[in-house]
């Protein structure tokens, strides 16, 4: 009799013990996110950088001369492509010599 | 009797011998020169075929490699044909280094004429992926400067609208930025239309055919890469057009930068639509 009353005991203890581990893991749980979904998390109430509504466009003069600067920059490079496809079309081969 | 006759067979025999040997050995010494002479011949032929070889292997694979460097540089075609260009270009890079060493190991002359000969034949794979990832890079740049011009119009809507709000005629503008947007759409059109063309091109593998169908597909996509260049220098003037109308009309309407100068590119003016 008094052994079934020890395991009783014994099984009592162990289910509070698991039931105090598992309710500690979920207490915890939070904690564990990945550093990147709390990152998001932090970040996406952030004001001002929804598009539509404080999204920031400069079009100033200055703004404008630079993209063009950029743009030429850019006709540039197109410029140096074409002339290497031009040349890419026209290629001839180093003469081979027959033996 | 019999002696004396013997004797006089031995001495012509001498004498011909004597008179014939030097002659002979002269032959032999001047065929001996003659075969050094070939092989030295033959040695130089061979030394100047590998050098002629070598140059243009190393040629190809310079420019191969100055390729597959723009076309790692390449921001608008997709991920799976840079790859692809790129496949092609690694293995023809692969090929033509395989061969050259290949030939400079050569010492069999039918061997070495038979890997020269793989060169000529080798080059139309060369001909072919050249000026295809050529044409394609030139394609993906314009579709990049048609972006770039893109996000300009944004700004360039916006200054005409406040221009025109203020009451300033923007007729002239406006078929400006009209014509702007219409050169910008086309090059992207042409530019899109010009990689779909090439970049699906394969090596003829010797049927002419197909050679001249690569042929005429390659020189059809220049021809769409010269359009959509010619549009993009259009849609440039035509920008410039615009900002040079903003700039003038700025005395008469305010805009959202009233104290910036369009001259001012050096990129120090804090003034602006913030």
């Amino acid at each position: 009799m008094s052994k079934i009353i020890i395991g009783i005991a014994i099984v009592a203890v162990l289910g509070g013990g698991i039931w105090w581990f598992m309710s500690m893991q979920q207490a915890y749980a939070p904690q564990s996110m990945p550093q990147a979904a709390q990152n998001t998390a932090l970040v996406q109430p952030t004001a001002g950088t929804q598009p539509g509504s404080n999204a920031v466009v400069d079009n100033s003069d200055a703004a404008l001369g630079a993209d063009l600067s950029s743009v030429d920059n850019q006709m540039n490079g197109l410029n140096t492509d074409s002339a290497a496809a031009d040349q890419s079309l026209t290629d001839k081969p180093v003469a081979q010599d027959q033996l | 009797m019999n002696y004396k006759y013997i004797s006089i067979v031995f001495a012509g025999v001498a004498l011909t011998a004597a008179s014939v040997m030097p002659a002979m050995a002269q032959q032999t010494a001047a065929s001996s020169t003659r075969t050094a002479a070939r092989a030295m011949a033959l040695e130089a032929r061979i030394a100047k075929a590998k050098t002629h070889a070598d140059q243009e292997l190393d040629r190809r694979v310079t420019s191969l490699n100055a390729l597959a460097t723009r076309v790692n540089d390449m921001k608008k075609i997709t991920d799976a044909q840079k790859s692809s260009l790129t496949a092609a270009i690694t293995d023809q890079v692969n090929t033509v280094t395989a061969l050259k060493a290949k030939i400079d190991a050569d010492t069999d002359v039918a061997t070495l004429r038979a890997d020269i000969q793989s060169i000529t034949k080798s080059y139309r794979i060369y001909a072919l992926i050249l000026p295809q990832a050529s044409l394609v890079a030139a394609a993906d740049r314009a579709m990049d400067v048609a972006s770039s011009m893109s996000a300009l119009a944004g700004k360039l809507q916006a200054r005409i609208s406040t221009l025109q709000t203020s009451g300033t005629d923007v007729t002239a503008l406006q078929a400006a930025y009209a014509d702007f947007n219409l050169k910008i759409a086309d090059a992207n059109t042409q530019a899109n239309a010009a990689v779909t063309e090439a970049v699906s091109l394969k090596p003829d593998n010797g049927d002419k055919t197909v050679m001249a169908a690569n042929v005429a597909a390659l020189k059809d996509a220049r021809k769409k890469v010269q359009a959509a260049q010619q549009d993009l220098v259009v849609a440039r003037k035509d920008a410039e057009t615009i900002v040079r109308g903003i700039r003038k009309d700025k005395g008469n309407a305010s805009s959202s930068d009233s104290s910036a100068s369009y001259g001012d590119q050096n990129g120090t003016s804090t003034e602006g639509s913030h």
